[in-house]
């Protein structure tokens, strides 16, 4: 692993968790000092900020965002703010470093769905979501947005089910924060 | 009844036992699970096991009920109080073997109670089906009444190192040894403490964290996430930039193997292969066309050369030009093409017998036979 292979990870938009075991080469690369402040500086040269806080890793920019960069931003964040909202309202106490099932996620969900429908409001808004009488489908294209963006992992690749929790959710939990302490503020 | 016949009744009945300590209850058992010995107890008209049976399964399993009271055994403390100024006037012996009996008793109940303690808490931190909120107040109660019985203990471990010792040599020894034993105890009444208190901060912490992720996914939903927005604009630069997806050159993956599991994708798929009936007679578009014969042309050079031999043109390009083994190129428009090489070849294989003018003719050098 050298910093052109970490720029090619990280480049993607990808967050990197310290308990990921998928990018676990990178991210005990990015846990060295010397490599971190190294990679920074390259990064900085071509207008971007490594940012590593809090267990987790990402790249962001300098400079001014173009229209459809901020539109794009925008609509990643919201959906991923929400797609954890979801988690959560699903299992309460669900945290970086938990561990779901697949199978009982979908049993929670009908559970909930029975006594608060409005769940399904927060499955319909994804843009992804295509089939929105399939439960079970929508679910599975749930998880595997959680795992495209990096929050979610399967455990093993030989049990299908099994999925971690992974360090960037708190990311979006702090922004989540951010705005509310804002309003609160205000 | 003995000891040895209450097991074997207990083995006899295992089923019964087994239902009732799942929760079931009986309207009717045999006679010898309800007279002989407790072990039902009648609650509404229907029979269930009796609380000391529960409470002998629960310490024997290491479970602990959730209503369950962790003991202070302060009474256990006084009864020792008690029986130390009876033995200090009395002098009576078996005054001191009740007291040393009643010393093993509670060290074994405090150890018994450590066990539970452990057990309540790892019900609690793994407990996935109460509400957020019951759990915060069930860790917060247990972690009051530890909190109480650290105060307790520590009253008691005053009693049991100080107050009780000097009256006989033996009863000290014992008193020594359980005071060694009961410090792991004591050191893990305070990590329960710490480690239940944890607990708490970070269950209360997720209960702020979900509030807030409610009300901003109502406000995503309706649109009315103006604060999200410019918070994130203003501050773009902390945050994870979004890299747009390149889309040329993407090749659509292969399918998983649930997705081709997919009822869907079944559907989908009998629909792309559908089998058509087609008329026996039906006028069949012909996919074939009739190819076109291809002529090869080729310059018989030796033929050009032993004409120019005789001829000994003055002009070798234009003499090649007319000849008819060039001519015949015509029709493609490619004779002055092959004139040309033809010309290169001659001029290049009899340089003695070519002379090169100074002029050029159709922007070819003029080049004649001598």
């Amino acid at each position: 692993m050298d910093i052109a292979k970490a720029f090619e990870i990280l480049s993607q938009g990808k967050i990197i968790s310290a308990n990921s075991s998928k990018y676990s080469e990178l991210a005990n690369m990015l846990l060295n000092d010397s490599f971190f402040e190294e990679f920074k500086e390259t990064l900085n040269l071509i207008g971007y900020r490594l940012i590593g806080e809090d267990g987790y890793y990402y790249i962001a920019k300098k400079g001014k965002l173009t229209q459809g960069e901020q539109q794009l931003f925008i609509d990643k964040n919201k959906e991923l703010i929400l797609a954890i909202a979801l988690l959560r309202q699903l299992y309460p106490r669900l945290d970086r470093g938990g561990v779901i099932h697949f199978l009982q996620v979908v049993s929670q969900y009908v559970n909930i769905q029975k006594e608060n429908g409005s769940i399904k409001d927060k499955l319909s808004y994804f843009s992804w979501n295509k089939n929105k009488d399939d439960e079970k489908e929508i679910l599975e294209h749930f998880f595997k947005y959680l795992e495209k963006n990096n929050i979610l992992e399967k455990e093993s690749e030989n049990i299908s089910d099994k999925y971690r929790v992974l360090n960037s959710i708190s990311y979006y939990l702090s922004i989540v924060e951010s705005v509310e302490k804002g309003d609160n503020d205000a | 009844m003995k000891h040895i016949e209450l097991i074997q009744l207990l083995y006899q009945h295992r089923d019964i036992i087994d239902k009732a300590f799942m929760g079931e209850s009986f309207d009717d058992l045999p006679k010898e699970l309800v007279k002989d010995v407790p072990i039902f107890q009648k609650v509404a008209k229907k029979y269930e096991l009796s609380e000391a049976y529960f409470e002998f399964a629960n310490t024997m399993l290491k479970r602990v009920d959730a209503n369950y009271r962790f003991g202070d055994y302060n009474e256990e403390i006084k009864l020792l109080i008690e029986l130390k100024e009876i033995y200090q006037e009395t002098t009576d012996k078996t005054i001191l073997a009740r007291m040393k009996s009643a010393v093993k008793t509670l060290y074994k109940k405090i150890e018994q109670r450590d066990t539970l303690i452990n057990s309540r808490i790892n019900d609690i931190v793994n407990d996935n089906e109460l509400s957020i909120e019951l759990i915060i107040k069930e860790a917060q109660d247990i972690d009051d009444r530890i909190g109480e019985l650290i105060i307790a203990h520590s009253e008691n471990l005053k009693i049991l190192g100080t107050e009780l010792r000097g009256l006989e040599n033996s009863f000290d020894e014992i008193l020594v040894d359980i005071r060694l034993d009961l410090i792991p105890l004591t050191q893990n009444i305070h990590t329960y403490n710490e480690k239940l208190s944890d607990f708490i901060l970070r269950t209360q912490k997720r209960k702020r964290e979900n509030k807030q992720l409610m009300a901003i996914a109502n406000k995503i939903i309706k649109e009315q996430d103006h604060e999200l927005k410019a918070m994130l604009l203003s501050n773009h630069q902390l945050y994870l930039h979004t890299f747009k997806e390149n889309k040329r050159g993407l090749v659509k993956s292969f399918p998983e193997p649930y997705e081709l599991k997919r009822e869907s994708f079944l559907e989908l798929l009998v629909k792309s292969l559908e089998i058509k009936r087609v008329e026996k007679k039906a006028i069949v578009s012909k996919p074939y066309e009739k190819s076109q014969d291809v002529i090869f042309k080729s310059i018989n050079i030796k033929r050009i050369e032993k004409d120019i031999c005789n001829s000994k043109p003055q002009n070798i390009f234009e003499y090649i030009l007319s000849h008819d083994e060039i001519q015949k190129f015509k029709p493609e428009n490619q004779e002055k093409i092959y004139a040309f090489k033809t010309y290169l070849t001659i001029v290049q294989n009899y340089r003695d017998n070519v002379v090169l003018e100074s002029n050029y003719l159709n922007n070819v050098k003029v080049a004649k036979w001598i």
